[in-house]
């Protein structure tokens, strides 16, 4: 089967249900990559969140782009599908802190802080964490394949796992 | 060129002017460094959209060199010189006469080394862009980051990306005696409205 991948950029979401579609958030550093998918309707979602607070929002920002609303956005879109919420593996990866800052700079360990907030919009939601490969000091690229579900993560120097 | 123009739009008159004096006093600075002439130059200066910067060498998993200095003063933000790994070693080898076999297997003498480099003509450029500007513009200590092209870049946009939306983004290449092909961009990442009044300040000053 050939496989066609799917960007999904800063801030964006995507939804497919094409099962040679792979949804690809490439090198996430302190951005979290959000893959929510239901195996048995084979419906997937990957969101790359920015930023943790839409509170934060200028006008006209997509939902996506924040952790608070990038979950509820996924789930909505998921469901229009036909998607089921109580079948949806959550994965996710990123929130890497790239740069080492001494005091003062505290404010760029956003990666946390995207992390926290996406797992709290998640268990608002009721949705538990499948797997999560998060924080550290490294870029990862992130893939959510269609067909079954799995998510790819790879780095620099750092291998390649599946979750 | 590493990268296109993507839905870029290229800066005034004077702002080009000025970032050329910048990358002058830049080249003065690492000449005065390393006791042979080099030069930094720009093929183009332009503002980009936020969204496109991990993007502009190519694809933004891409694995990158990055030299990062902060910002504070009458702005905070980020000044980032990003290298191709074929550019970083060139550039090594060119000033340092060090042999790196490849980027992301510099040696910690090797990173430091680098460092030096951004640190010098880095807050060079930033002091004569103050300078032409009439503002205050302070580097903190460089930092080298190599991975790739977004997970380098993503923590400073979530950063700045509350308050602004653009980046300038200064198409660079080095020339130096002798010196393999190196070329990377210098990135200008401030907050709030500081792009456009560096800008705004730069266009009164050439009156």
């Amino acid at each position: 089967m050939r496989s066609r991948i799917i960007p999904v950029g800063l801030g964006e979401l995507k939804v497919s249900r094409a099962r040679d579609d792979v949804l690809t958030c490439y090198g996430l550093g302190s951005c979290v990559g959000l893959a929510l998918y239901d195996p048995v309707a084979k419906i997937g979602a990957m969101a790359h969140i920015l930023l943790p607070d839409s509170a934060l929002k200028r006008e006209s920002a997509p939902p996506a782009k924040f952790a608070d609303t990038a979950v509820p956005y996924a789930v909505a879109q998921l469901e229009r599908l036909g998607a089921s919420r109580l079948r949806l593996q959550v994965k996710m990866a990123g929130g890497a802190q790239m740069l080492a800052l001494g005091q003062g700079e505290a404010r760029l360990d956003i990666g946390a802080r995207n992390v926290e907030a996406t797992r709290a919009a998640l268990a608002a939601l009721r949705l538990a964490v499948t797997a999560a490969e998060v924080h550290g000091n490294f870029g990862r690229t992130m893939q959510l394949f269609i067909s079954d579900g799995r998510v790819v993560i790879s780095t620099i120097g750092r291998g390649e796992k599946t979750i | 060129m590493m990268g296109a123009l993507r839905n870029g739009s290229p800066v005034a008159p004077p702002v080009r002017r000025a970032v050329d004096r910048a990358l002058a006093a830049g080249g003065e600075a690492l000449t005065a460094m390393i006791g042979r002439p080099v030069s930094m130059t720009a093929p183009l200066v332009e503002l980009v959209p936020l969204g496109a910067v991990p993007g502009l060498a190519g694809s933004p998993d891409r694995p990158l060199v990055a030299i990062y200095l902060g910002i504070s003063g009458d702005f905070s933000g980020h000044l980032v010189f990003l290298l191709s790994e074929a550019s970083a070693v060139n550039l090594m080898a060119a000033l340092l006469a060090e042999r790196a076999a490849a980027a992301l297997t510099m040696t910690a003498l090797q990173r430091s080394a680098l460092a030096e480099v951004g640190n010098v003509s880095g807050s060079a450029f930033l002091n004569a862009l103050a300078d032409a500007a009439q503002m205050r513009i302070v580097p903190a200590a460089p930092l080298i980051v190599c991975d790739m092209a977004g997970a380098i870049l993503d923590g400073m946009l979530a950063d700045i990306g509350r308050t602004t939306d653009r980046a300038l983004v200064i198409h660079t290449r080095f020339n130096a005696a002798g010196a393999d092909a190196i070329a990377g961009y210098f990135l200008l990442l401030p907050d709030a409205d500081g792009l456009a009044r560096v800008c705004r300040a730069l266009e009164a000053e050439s009156g």
